[in-house]
């Protein structure tokens, strides 16, 4: 009869009876004739005995609760975190939105001024005639009739011969006599009293007149349709600059794009930004007291 | 302390226990404290944090105790320990490792609540000899098998009861188990003349 080769498993298993009815009937069968089964059952035996026989160590104290110790931890911290960080995403997103507007706007200003340099540019080929006839921003005003009407209403008082003989000085030589003939024919704007558009700023009567007249047509054409492109419209008046002296000093000192910008009417996307800037300014405020009072 | 008795009726104490009430659940903490301790200490092998562990098992014991299904109170509270006692030892592997032999021995603070069941003092010095040389003999053991080890044969949990207590299958609490008590008796064979005469091997 071959005798069954029983592993540690088994062996263990047979000690604590977990061993199947047939198994447990078959290891002892084949115990009382196995010498060296026999010893490895008892030496197994022998070292469940020992861990079985020493008893357990004396817990150092008792764990008894108390209600302290149970109650649930509050879940107020959390509660409290989830409005600071949508307070934070927030912050972020409208700080982001703020940089974007801001920066298409000034890419946008960019590109006003350079397109406002262009004409600048061929009209600096010019300069001196340009200054010399400073009553080319008066004839291409007198071409918005809202802008005129406006500038009758603002300027009680005419512009002086003196006003305009300032930039007279700085023109060429034969001009000043014949403006100052102009001005005083009362052809350009702001002189006092109607103007007659017609006969003080067609081209025809230009052209009857000198070649110098004819240079000086040409540089007014070219000045229109920049400040065309850039006038403001009428819609403001109160924004508008002084007329006659005040106006005068503003073409000698800005250029006409400056004027434009400065006077025309704030685009959405200006407003857009300020108020993204001032979200952002108050959102931050508030995340920041938020944070504040969660740390604290 | 509660000891086992006609009066222990762990099943009206569970059910009180569910319903909130904290002093059922302090009398199952005093039938097992000592037992609970002692998994924790054997996976742990460090009095204070076998303590610590001890305490947080209870707390969570207690907490969960509404999804409590039935079945092996014991086994239950002990897979519990058993969680608490890894969790912290993977902890403890994150970080730098802290002596906790200057602690002393928490076992020899005084604790005037327990009552004193322990052995008569000429056994005592015997016992805790050998209950020492176990100890060490034990810890020597890998982890899986120490536990399985601890609960079947110091525990005294049936194999059903340990396989609930560590989350794996009956067949596994065997093989582990008796790998365990071979690697103890060759270990306990190395060093015959620490043993009790009637316990060498």
């Amino acid at each position: 009869m071959t005798q069954k080769r029983w592993s540690t498993t088994e062996i263990s298993a047979y000690l604590d009876g977990a061993l199947t009815p047939r198994d447990q009937t078959a290891l002892d069968t084949q115990l009382r004739q196995d010498p060296a089964l026999q010893r490895r059952v008892e030496e197994m035996q022998e070292v469940v005995a020992l861990v079985r026989a020493v008893p357990l160590r004396q817990s150092p104290r008792n764990y008894l609760l108390s209600p302290a110790m149970v109650s649930e931890p509050k879940p107020q911290p959390k509660a409290r975190r989830t409005p600071l960080l949508l307070m934070r995403l927030a912050t972020s997103l409208v700080a982001l939105a703020f940089v974007v507007t801001f920066g298409i706007n000034v890419l946008q200003n960019s590109n006003l001024l350079r397109g406002a340099m262009a004409p600048m540019a061929v009209q600096s080929d010019a300069q001196p005639e340009a200054e010399a006839v400073p009553e080319s921003a008066y004839d291409t005003l007198a071409e918005d009739e809202t802008a005129m009407v406006m500038t009758e209403r603002q300027a009680p008082e005419p512009l002086t011969a003196q006003a305009v003989e300032e930039p007279v000085e700085l023109a060429a030589p034969p001009l000043p006599e014949e403006l100052a003939e102009r001005v005083e024919a009362g052809e350009v704007l702001g002189m006092g009293g109607p103007i007659e558009e017609d006969e003080a700023v067609s081209p025809e009567n230009r052209l009857a007149e000198s070649p110098e007249e004819v240079a000086v047509a040409a540089i007014e054409a070219e000045e229109e349709s920049a400040v065309e492109t850039m006038l403001i419209p009428a819609e403001e008046p109160e924004e508008s600059p002084p007329p006659a002296e005040g106006m005068l000093s503003e073409t000698e000192v800005e250029s006409p794009s400056t004027q434009a910008l400065k006077r025309g009417p704030t685009p959405p996307s200006v407003w857009i930004t300020i108020g993204l800037g001032l979200a952002t300014a108050v959102l931050a405020a508030i995340t920041i007291w938020l944070s504040r009072r969660n740390t604290g | 302390m509660t000891t086992d008795n006609d009066a222990w009726d762990e099943e009206s104490l569970i059910q009180a226990a569910q319903r909130g009430n904290l002093d059922a659940f302090n009398e199952l903490i005093l039938h097992y404290q000592s037992r609970v301790y002692n998994l924790a200490y054997h996976i742990m092998h460090d009095p204070a944090a076998a303590d610590d562990a001890t305490q947080e098992a209870f707390i969570s014991a207690y907490r969960a105790i509404k999804r409590f299904r039935g079945g092996s109170f014991r086994a239950w509270l002990l897979r519990i320990v058993t969680n608490a006692c890894y969790d912290e030892l993977r902890r403890r592997k994150r970080r730098p490792k802290v002596s906790w032999e200057e602690f002393g021995d928490l076992e020899e603070e005084a604790n005037p609540h327990l009552v004193d069941s322990g052995p008569k003092p000429e056994d005592s010095v015997q016992q805790q000899e050998l209950r020492d040389l176990l100890e060490r003999t034990i810890a020597q053991l890998p982890d899986h098998q120490r536990t399985t080890l601890v609960l079947v044969d110091r525990m005294g949990l049936s194999y059903e009861e340990a396989a609930e207590a560590m989350g794996v299958a009956l067949g596994t609490v065997k093989s582990r188990l008796a790998r365990a008590r071979n690697e103890m008796q060759a270990l306990l064979q190395k060093e015959p003349e620490l043993l009790p005469t009637r316990y060498r091997l």
